[in-house]
């Protein structure tokens, strides 16, 4: 199935020089702390805590509505610490998820309602189903599923996904138009 | 944003786009206790009840990103997880966790160092007590000044 | 199987819409390969798998595969908690010890404990002692049926051996003359007939007299075992099982070293002790994953084969079935009513670097492939062109250069390798999905010689064809 338009208010969005597609309504603390890469697209009332610590997301993700993405903090000995939080390229996040991982890989795809525990570590071409809750510290090994709560491993993603997520991701970019354009 | 009157205790933090909501009566928050983003504490205007009546929040609680919370009385040392849900009808004594996306909103008091997780959430375990987390706090308290806008939002809470 | 085409980018895509049929199932392209020497789609049970490498899903960390079969696919270091399956962490705490040299003062010392972050167990709720060592100083329970266990298994394979050595003897026997140059060739192939027990002995009966001394040894070896006895008197039930209250409260209570009743699942997680009360429930080792390679069952040729390091996506050879078959997409369903005749849009694109002519052809009355669909479809009769794929042409902002004659009112839009074009569908069934189905042609250079060899010029075309279910959606009903 091809996707549909998707179309936004042409006003409420801001699109930058690389072509990230921010909306307006969204709170992005700390922006200078924030790295997107290009043509990310990041819906309605999110939430991405760049003062905490270093934000960096990657080419064509999709952060859907109302999603909170914050850097996990690690506890040693002389204190706390914020990590910085590494997403990389073509992941989707769908909408309402709490991601506190450390890092994601590349053509990572998170159902929506998902809560994503503190430092998890999230490897290329995996997939988190809707509704998971990930427990701290785990990792999702490459091409599987993590579904439940706690999440546990699912089932497996066929090879082709890298191809999947390159396409949903730029089709997704390329479907998102402005209401002013169209009409 | 918040309505009515509450009173808050020194070393608390607040995150952004928390929302405390004080309808039925005035919510008292004690120290040092850690609230995320997209919580929602809020005290229901009770239609019921003739008199206003007062939510008291204890020293030492974390409520994680998006978590639900109209108990009445909650009390030291715990933690409400990512998307849980507190009901009205219920109290947290101390040394509680509520996993996330548990639901918990039978009338009763949860024991101390109760642990609520798990799809079915009706799992309890005995356990440690959950850490204070005194660390996060100071370190909080000394890198949000930093970022001006967000303390337009919302009264300072930290002098 | 069903509820993972849900997860993804497949499950946004609903790629299980559009089915592509190989020998025995369908299933959406995303989940096919296509054997480049049989030209042929294949599914994950056309294929034979096989284990290229085990790897802890927690550390990443390879396993060879012979430790891996010693320490029972379980990895070494990594533990899941007993009560709710995720995986442990190690927590360190800070211990005040007397030191060795002053027993007056106390140094801080480091020990470790595991800890589930999600349902709060640690290790000491089953009293092991926190260990100095982070990682390895965890002790192993030992199974206590361990020992019988492999007395018996012992048995077994000496009996296995003993009923072997027979069997060839007998063979030997009769034709000893006629094989005697032959007997190494003969002893091998049976050898791999009878896999595990006697192969473990690296049985190797060259000779026939090596055989006949290996025999006497055996007879002399075969222990005695003493068989297991059936016991008519089974210990009787404790007195007080019928008065004391069990602690079904789920490891919530203030008692915590008598402990509660543990859950099936937690029991059945252990089978060697499958412990009653939670207190001893014992940390489990974490199970590993395995990367495996594809093969196909036909030509022997490898489909699939990804890289050795387990955190890697790349493979060394890929051969899916979305890098070689055209793709089908629905691109848009109008309402559907039981005859009427509507109009579907859908799409067509290219992954093979060569300009392709798919043509779509209706079953026929009577096609055994035929048994899904309850729809009729007029597909457009010519000729759909579709250009080659061209990953350059992303930064290529102008328009394509070709320019194809199309028929507007078949092929509605084009770009790059893309097509979409326009199909009549006529629901036949008042109630339930709609369902098409047709043959897709296309053409495709078979490019299995190696470049710049004589044949280069000569690659012929192949004229392929797949069967293609397409699901579109409920009837309304009318």
């Amino acid at each position: 199935m091809e996707l549909g338009d998707i179309f936004y208010n042409k006003a409420e969005y801001i699109e930058t020089a690389s072509g990230n597609k921010v909306s307006r309504q969204s709170v992005l603390c700390g922006s200078q702390n924030i790295v997107l890469n290009g043509k990310t697209v990041i819906q309605s009332d999110c939430i991405i805590r760049g003062d905490l610590a270093n934000v960096r997301i990657g080419r064509h993700c999709v952060i859907a509505s109302r999603s909170v993405i914050r850097p996990p903090f690690k506890k040693f000995s002389k204190g706390v610490a914020f990590f910085p939080l590494h997403i990389g390229d073509h992941v989707f996040i769908e909408e309402d998820c709490v991601v506190n991982a450390a890092q994601i890989g590349s053509y990572v795809h998170i159902g929506r309602n998902s809560v994503i525990g503190r430092r998890c570590v999230l490897k290329d071409c995996s997939a988190i189903a809707p509704n998971t809750v990930l427990p701290p510290e785990t990792v999702v090994p490459p091409f599987t599923v993590f579904s439940g709560s706690p999440g546990l491993y699912a089932g497996e993603l066929p090879e082709c996904t890298q191809d999947l997520m390159i396409d949903l991701t730029r089709n997704y970019y390329q479907h998102f138009l402005p209401i002013a354009q169209v009409a | 944003m918040f309505t009515m009157s509450r009173a808050k205790g020194s070393r608390t933090v607040v995150h952004p786009k928390a929302r405390i909501i004080a309808e039925g009566g005035p919510i008292v928050i004690g120290e040092s206790n850690l609230i995320e983003e997209q919580v929602l504490i809020i005290n229901r205007a009770d239609k019921t009840a003739p008199e206003p009546v007062t939510m008291e929040i204890g020293v030492n609680n974390v409520f994680e990103v998006g978590c639900n919370c109209e108990s009445l009385r909650i009390g030291d040392n715990n933690v409400v997880e990512a998307k849980a849900r507190v009901g009205r009808q219920t109290e947290l004594s101390s040394g509680c966790v509520i996993g996330s996306y548990c639901e918990v909103s039978s009338k009763e008091v949860i024991p101390d160092n109760t642990v609520v997780y798990g799809k079915k959430c009706v799992r309890r375990v005995q356990g440690e007590r959950p850490q204070p987390q005194t660390l996060q706090l100071d370190f909080l308290m000394k890198i949000l000044p930093n970022y001006h806008h967000l303390r337009k939002q919302m009264k300072p809470q930290t002098k | 199987m069903e509820s993972i085409q849900r997860v993804g980018a497949a499950g946004m895509l609903e790629n299980h819409r559009v089915l592509y049929k190989c020998k025995d199932y369908r299933l959406p392209l995303c989940e096919l390969y296509f054997c480049r020497h049989c030209l042929k789609l294949r599914s994950k049970d056309c294929v034979s798998h096989e284990v290229d490498s085990h790897y802890c899903p927690n550390c990443m960390e390879n396993m060879p595969s012979a430790e891996a079969k010693l320490k029972k696919n379980r990895c070494a270091n990594c533990f899941d908690c007993p009560s709710c399956k995720h995986t442990l962490s190690t927590r360190a705490t800070s211990v005040l010890v007397p030191s060795a040299d002053d027993p007056n003062k106390a140094v801080a010392k480091k020990a470790y404990y595991l800890a589930c972050a999600f349902c709060r167990w640690t290790s000491r709720d089953i009293g092991l002692k926190d260990q100095s060592v982070a990682s390895g100083g965890w002790e192993e329970q030992e199974n206590p049926n361990t020992k019988r266990i492999s007395e018996l298994v012992e048995y077994y394979k000496q009996v296995a051996q003993k009923e072997k050595a027979d069997r060839e003897r007998k063979k030997y026997a009769k034709s000893r003359i006629r094989l005697l140059g032959m007997s190494g060739k003969y002893a091998s192939q049976s050898a791999r007939r009878h896999a595990s027990l006697t192969s473990m002995q690296n049985l190797r009966i060259s000779a026939p007299d090596a055989d006949m001394s290996l025999l006497k040894e055996e007879e002399q070896k075969l222990v005695k075992i003493t068989p297991n006895m059936a016991v008519e008197e089974v210990e009787g039930l404790p007195e007080d099982i019928y008065t004391t209250p069990i602690n079904l409260a789920h490891k919530g209570s203030a008692q915590a070293s008598t402990g509660t009743v543990t859950s099936i699942a937690q029991r059945l997680s252990q089978p060697d002790e499958q412990p009653t009360l939670t207190n001893s429930l014992y940390p489990i080792h974490k199970h590993l994953l395995v990367k495996r390679s594809l093969r196909c069952k036909e030509c022997e040729h490898n489909l699939s084969k990804p890289e050795f390091n387990p955190a890697s996506i790349k493979f060394k050879i890929q051969l899916v079935a979305l890098h070689y078959v055209p793709e089908l997409r629905i691109l848009s369903i109008p309402n559907l009513y039981c005859q009427k005749e509507s109009v579907v849009l859908l799409s067509l694109i290219n992954p093979l670097e060569e300009m392709t002519n798919v043509t779509l052809l209706s079953c026929e009355e009577g096609d055994p492939e035929d048994t899904e669909s309850t729809a009729k479809i007029v597909v457009p009769s010519q000729e759909l062109i579709l250009s080659a794929r061209d990953d350059a042409a992303e930064y290529d902002e102008g328009d394509s250069v070709t320019d194809f004659k199309d028929d507007p009112e078949v092929v509605i839009f084009r770009k790059a390798n893309k097509i979409s074009f326009v199909v009549k569908v006529t629901p036949m069934k008042a109630v339930g999905d709609v369902k098409i189905a047709f043959k897709m042609k296309y053409n495709y250079k078979n490019i299995t010689t190696p470049l710049g060899s004589k044949e280069e010029k000569e690659t012929p075309i192949l004229l392929l064809e797949h069967h293609v279910d397409v699901n579109l959606g409920q009837v309304i009903p009318s």
